[in-house]
């Protein structure tokens, strides 16, 4: 190999090895010296592509706020290097207290915490319902659908619905919390109403939200998880919940 | 109202699929963005992407090659989005302006030079590039799935990373190495 192969080779692959390669590098330093810098530019290149992907996205602080906040703390903090035994003793003790007082703090926020989320029984289904509805706008024109498309998409999870009056507007399989549901948008009186059959996602009682311009319910279908019904517009959710649970049916599977 | 219930050990392997889907959805996103530079396009394909994966959930067979098999079809289907849609060319100056300051704080701001140099490579240099380091792929199987020859591979990561030398002041070498592509489709 000359030099020209040994850089190609090891360009695009600065992990790889063979005896070729292996024999020219203990030959020929600069080609030595490429090969360790091409290794640390991949661990470089690893790094970046691992991108946190909760920052992506975001609106996120400009660096210049950030670093203007940092500097209006101070830079060092000065500690005496040989520190009285008393000093020690009651810094000690200071410490051990803040501590005690930290460690209940954060138990009495996991309490808290923990009480808001026993209060609030299907919050974060009815957040994850809204964001998904969020992430699948409705196509611009609105114009119905063929009734089989609605059926397709119920029969992909073994399920019929009887004809519940006005036109189909959305209807399509989605993967939502790990597993596939029907989604669908009917228009009912005028407005678009959205509709999840969640068989997996069980309420004990309606759960109604209203978040991000939604306002809907999640309501039970016992023993069968339930079904989230939202819309924009002003519409009764629980009667519609009512109404489509009563016209929703189990296929048996072939 | 609904009233049969599927049989219980599919809807395990069903949970333990889903489940599989989900824990490695962070990767498979993280490999999308890199692919469409851009998080909303990333955030689609990868959601097409597990509908693809779940229909065919019986193809796999090895639990062990599902990330593999995922990554995969995260990348047809971010080929297949191109093909169909014809989407918009994305802008690189506003990705870089709007991305710069989630970027920096993505892990270590060091890094920022080097993630705004990688969404600057041209995709035939950085496609390759992410599957290999990212993805795991070997040369043989980014050419497998790319159409691509092996020497083509090799040469477009050659480059890939050679551009990306620069960026730590170290010395870049000419485009005019032994070019391996004249025979490559």
């Amino acid at each position: 190999m000359n030099c020209n192969e040994v850089h190609l080779a090891i360009g695009a692959e600065p992990a790889a090895t063979s005896p070729d390669l292996e024999a020219h590098l203990r030959e020929c330093a600069a080609c030595a010296e490429y090969r360790r810098e091409m290794l640390e530019l991949d661990a470089q290149i690893h790094r970046a592509l691992k991108i946190d992907l909760s920052a992506v996205g975001e609106n996120v602080p400009h660096a210049d706020a950030a670093r203007s906040e940092s500097s209006a703390r101070p830079a060092v903090r000065l500690i005496s290097s040989t520190p009285s035994p008393l000093l020690e003793k009651s810094s000690w003790a200071a410490s051990l207290k803040r501590q005690w007082a930290l460690a209940a703090s954060v138990l009495f926020a996991i309490g808290v915490a923990l009480v808001l989320w026993a209060a609030l029984p299907g919050h974060t289904l009815a957040a994850d319902v809204v964001q998904h509805v969020i992430a699948e706008p409705l196509p611009a024109d609105e114009k119905p659908l063929q009734p089989e498309a609605l059926a397709a998409v119920l029969q992909n999870a073994h399920l019929r619905l009887d004809p519940i009056g006005g036109d189909v507007l959305f209807a399509q399989t989605c993967f939502f919390r790990g597993r596939l549901v029907p989604h669908f948008v009917v228009r009912s009186g005028g407005a678009a109403v959205t509709v999840l059959v969640l068989s997996r996602e069980s309420v004990s009682a309606p759960v109604h939200f209203d978040e991000s311009g939604y306002s809907g319910v999640l309501f039970p279908n016992p023993g069968h998880g339930s079904i989230a019904v939202l819309s924009r517009a002003q519409v009764d959710s629980e009667q519609e919940a009512r109404h489509i649970l009563s016209a929703l049916h189990a296929q048996p599977e072939a | 109202m609904i009233r049969t219930r599927p049989d219980e050990s599919g809807e395990r392997l069903e949970d333990d699929f889903g489940q599989l889907l989900e824990s490695l959805r962070p990767d498979l996103v993280r490999f999308a963005y890199w692919l469409a530079r851009d998080r909303s396009i990333a955030e689609d394909v990868v959601q097409e992407a597990m509908l693809r994966a779940w229909r065919a959930r019986l193809e796999l067979k090895d639990a062990a090659a599902a990330r593999h098999w995922l990554l995969t079809i995260v990348r047809r289907e971010h080929a297949r989005l191109y093909e169909r849609k014809r989407l918009v060319t994305v802008d690189l100056s506003d990705v870089i302006a709007r991305e710069d300051a989630a970027l920096a704080r993505a892990g270590d701001g060091e890094l920022l030079d080097l993630r705004a140099a990688i969404l600057r490579l041209p995709d035939e240099y950085r496609e390759p590039l992410v599957m290999q380091v990212l993805g795991g792929y070997s040369t043989a199987e980014i050419a497998k799935e790319m159409n691509l020859s092996t020497p083509a591979v090799l040469t477009r990561l050659f480059r890939a990373r050679n551009r990306l030398r620069a960026i730590y002041g170290l010395t870049v070498d000419a485009d005019s190495e032994p070019n391996p592509e004249a025979n490559a489709p």
